[in-house]
């Protein structure tokens, strides 16, 4: 690639050059979709907390290109946590799958605190065993005072959720949840707890990483990435290697939503995300990635428009440069920090698995960016690894794309 | 085609592509791409429009995938108008309602060219008509009824249809059923009185006797479909090369 050379970019270069033409390529196929949907029952909502950046890149884009907007746009304050307690009674086969994912080896007392945001809940010993369906389905019918109160703090939520959803959809039946991806939990969770509305999801990236079933897939689609895994010869999929890099760019510097309060005087009730001056926090206050991004779009005008698939395809060969191929200046330039595990916990996983892993190829496992890791790890050789692991990768691809074909000629 | 000597009903519904009207070996990629040509070359030399062919046939499958997505998850009984794909695609490439109406007629020019009559149908569709059978073209398509008739026109100008219904102007499929219950109620009469003609198993066939009808199902050669899937891959291939050595222009192009 001969322009411009993102090995010497820093983060809001990088964001300009790079991650700039593919979210503008985003917004363009989110207004496509937008153009055509039909009737007045569609409102999109863009969730927190990656939504509401797209959000401020979508309408500065609409902006800029001065394409119309055709339904009304609202924030949603959500987050699978707040999905889960939509359907939380009793739990829907996608909250016991998500809750099964996410909480492995952890105790139903610790999945029940996260739930209900209170470690206060006093409940009986079989609560503290690690979490296993039927027996939390089971617990969950018990009349104890700690589960009463669960249950009691898990309604209360919901109910303030229903009304700021309510608020946002100002009647409109259909929610359009716009959101950066992967597998879409919130999608299918409320479509399970709210089945009186209709949901759909429309991502920058959709992936089956869980290997879960995804019976809302049907209404799920990743507007940039559609694939369950990277594939070497899909320059698109290289976002799937890293990630963090889409949802840090995108993710603004504000808490998870894990709850809500009751409005004063009738208003809708507020998440804990939207603490004042919540608003300017979503545009970033320091240059980095996203201030590159809305710089990029920034530049559009209509007269420019038709060139955004273009630069989009340019951009995406430099993103599978940078992520898959990076050299040492793409590693410092795409560190990242560390990430939020969520689901109502606080802990943080670090982008590269710091020394007290017990070996080199450990740590490269367990960083959220193994491609940067090897080039941490082994500055020489490095190269050499990353050849390989594109090799295990595209045999991996190419196996799981022999057995797709196998079970359509089935 | 096996068709039979009378009709044995008041209306024959006919589906039109591949029924009425034949595609030929082309796939729907090579279709859009020998339009993104076409009109390529007429927004340059009528408007002097620079437009890569690539860019043209990448907003056509664009705006056509967004287009019935957003569709199936907000009317899934109803269908794109082929209007509002025009408008859409000239935004997206930054033109003008005059070079928006260039994007439609090249469309039109090629669908015309790779279009042949079903002269077999088409003969026996006449007999029929003489004989009193009334005869109705019934589509699943985002061209409006005055378009089909253009087609019609152009490829069988003295074709027995004497109505057409499209699911564009009605905003209701053959697929969900939607189109036959229009059919029905404008046309008056018994589900047991239309014989509905087409290719498609589920459009065609299912769903005309889901809502009634009788149908008759006349299939392309299996040889065709293999040749047009062939078609398609080697139009996504062609594109691909064609979209990357546009890019190394660009790239090489001095600023």
């Amino acid at each position: 690639m001969s322009v411009p050379d993102v090995d010497r970019l820093d983060a809001e270069t990088f964001g300009r050059v790079v991650l700039g033409p593919i979210l503008a390529e985003f917004c363009l196929r989110l207004w496509l979709f937008e153009r055509f949907l039909q009737g007045d029952e569609a409102v999109l909502l863009f969730c927190a907390r990656g939504g509401l950046r797209l959000r401020l890149a979508y309408e500065r884009f609409l902006d800029r290109t001065a394409l119309p907007q055709r339904v009304p746009h609202a924030d949603l304050m959500v987050s699978r946590l707040v999905a889960a307690r939509t359907a939380f009674d009793p739990p829907s086969p996608g909250v016991l799958s998500e809750l099964e994912r996410e909480f492995s080896g952890q105790s139903m007392a610790e999945i029940a605190a996260a739930l209900a945001q209170r470690d206060d809940l006093d409940l009986p010993p079989p609560w503290h065993a690690p979490f296993e369906t039927e027996t939390f389905i089971a617990l969950l019918a018990g009349d104890e005072p700690g589960v009463v109160a669960l249950h009691r703090a898990v309604a209360e939520q919901d109910g303030l959720f229903r009304a700021h959803l309510a608020a946002c959809t100002g009647g409109r039946r259909h929610g359009v949840l716009v959101d950066t991806g992967l597998y879409g939990s919130t999608v299918r969770i409320l479509q399970e707890g709210i089945p009186d509305r209709q949901w759909s999801g429309l991502q920058f990236a959709r992936c089956n990483y869980k290997g879960l079933p995804t019976p809302h897939f049907a209404r799920t689609f990743g507007l940039s990435v559609e694939s369950d895994a990277y594939k070497p010869w899909e320059v698109r999929t290289s976002a799937l290697r890293f990630w963090q890099l889409i949802e840090s760019c995108l993710e603004p510097d504000l808490a998870s939503v894990r709850t809500f309060t009751a409005g004063a005087d009738g208003a809708a009730p507020r998440a804990n995300l939207q603490v004042p001056g919540w608003e300017s926090r979503v545009a970033p206050e320091q240059p980095g990635l996203f201030s590159g991004v809305l710089a990029a779009i920034d530049s559009l005008t209509p007269e420019s428009l038709h060139r955004v698939p273009q630069d989009a395809a340019r951009a995406w060969q430099q993103l599978k440069d940078a992520v898959v191929w990076p050299d040492a200046q793409a590693v410092a330039t795409l560190s990242l920090g560390h990430r939020s595990r969520d689901f109502g916990r606080t802990e943080l996983r670090a982008q590269f698995a710091g020394p007290g892993a017990a070996s080199p190829l450990k740590q490269i496992r367990e960083s959220l960016w193994r491609e940067g890791a090897v080039i941490r790890t082994f500055p020489r050789g490095g190269r050499l690894a990353l050849s390989l692991i594109e090799l295990i990768y595209a045999g991996r691809a190419l196996r799981s794309e022999m057995r797709a074909l196998h079970r359509r000629e089935r | 085609m096996l068709l039979p000597k009378t009709a044995a009903a008041r209306i024959i519904s006919c589906d039109v592509f591949d029924t009425l009207l034949y595609r030929d070996h082309r796939s729907e990629r090579q279709r859009f791409n020998d339009i993104a040509v076409l009109a390529a070359q007429r927004l340059a030399a009528e408007r002097g429009i620079v437009r890569h062919p690539g860019a043209i046939y990448d907003a056509r499958l664009d705006v056509q995938k967004q287009a019935y997505r957003a569709l199936d998850l907000s009317c899934p009984t109803g269908d794109v108008r082929f209007a509002d794909m025009i408008d859409a695609m000239a935004r997206i490439l930054s033109l003008d309602a005059q070079a928006a109406e260039i994007l439609h007629h090249a469309e039109i020019a090629i669908e015309i060219a790779q279009l042949t009559a079903n002269t077999v149908l088409l003969d026996w569709l006449r007999a029929q008509a003489r004989s009193g059978c009334r005869i109705i073209a019934v589509s699943d398509t985002y061209h409006r009824g005055e378009t089909i008739a253009q087609l019609l026109a152009a490829r069988a100008p003295d074709h027995p249809v004497a109505q057409i219904y499209a699911s564009a102007d009605h905003n209701a499929t053959k697929r969900t059923g939607a189109l036959f219950e229009v059919v029905l109620r404008q046309e008056g009469v018994a589900a047991a009185d239309i014989l509905h003609i087409g290719d498609d198993t589920k459009a065609d066939v299912t769903m005309a006797q889901a809502a009634g009808l009788r149908s008759l199902q006349v299939l392309r050669p299996k040889h065709l479909v293999f040749r047009r899937r062939a078609d398609a891959l080697q139009a996504r291939a062609l594109h691909g090369f064609r979209i990357r050595a546009a890019h190394t222009q660009r790239a090489g192009a001095p600023a």
